[in-house]
């Protein structure tokens, strides 16, 4: 059986800046520039494996709604892959997708990103609230 | 020191500063200290994994809540996507 996988026109966008977005990760999580050929390669060719099997990775039921439904599958270029404080494995790319219309009557195999799984929006996000308050806080201060 | 047996959450409460001739530049701190320090560590550790998992799924659910309405006729097919970052022969029959 082979099913059909299309990808979302910014998976393109995922792969082609994965080397770019680099920069503001954090050393024990980057990839080096050879890690980021590595891993698009391996991003293309798990793509592909999704057209035998749509059901790898783990089926994602976190809080965030819009998630519920999709898989994601995580890898790394290296083998085997970092591992964390504890000594576990901590790969880390990730593959999302979602099976459409449902998992029991695959119609379209949906690839949604390719992404490294540190996030930096977030943390600027937070960085820049922190920085406003600051700077209202000294304006109160002085006034 | 070897007489304690409770470690404190301060590393450096109960350390002394030792070094030749009085000079100090080096700190003697109880082993149960360090441990209990190392634990501390690790549990905080733990605690910033959990916080980043969350992020990952709330950086992803931004994401994904866009990409999820793009219409099936803008989609990419495999090789196109293939061909846009130079894989093409990465992808055939699986």
């Amino acid at each position: 059986m082979s099913y059909t996988v299309k990808a979302d026109p910014g998976v393109t966008d995922d792969l082609r800046t994965l080397k770019a977005q680099q920069a503001d990760v954090p050393l024990d999580w980057r990839l080096s520039d050879d890690e980021v050929e590595l891993a698009i390669d391996m991003a293309v060719r798990l793509m592909n494996s999704l057209r035998s099997d749509p059901y790898q990775g783990e089926v994602l039921r976190g809080k965030e709604r819009v998630l519920e439904g999709a898989r994601r599958l995580k890898f790394d270029p290296l083998d085997p892959p970092p591992v964390d404080h504890r000594g576990a494995p901590r790969p880390r790319m990730r593959l999302v997708w979602k099976n459409e219309p449902d998992e029991s009557a695959i119609g379209l195999v949906r690839v949604l990103a390719v992404c490294h799984r540190w996030d930096s929006r977030p943390y600027k996000a937070a960085a820049s609230r922190l920085a406003d308050a600051r700077r209202r806080h000294g304006k109160e201060g002085s006034s | 020191m070897s007489k304690l047996r409770k470690g404190r959450a301060s590393l450096l409460e109960r350390a002394v500063e030792v070094g030749p001739r009085g000079k100090g530049g080096a700190l003697l701190i109880p082993t149960v200290d360090v441990e209990a320090f190392l634990d501390q560590m690790t549990e905080r550790e733990d605690q910033i994994e959990l916080l980043q998992d969350e992020i990952e799924d709330l950086g992803l659910a931004q994401l994904v809540s866009k990409r999820i309405e793009t219409p099936e006729e803008d989609l990419l097919s495999l090789e196109e996507l293939a061909a846009s970052v130079g894989r093409s022969h990465l992808v055939g029959s699986e």
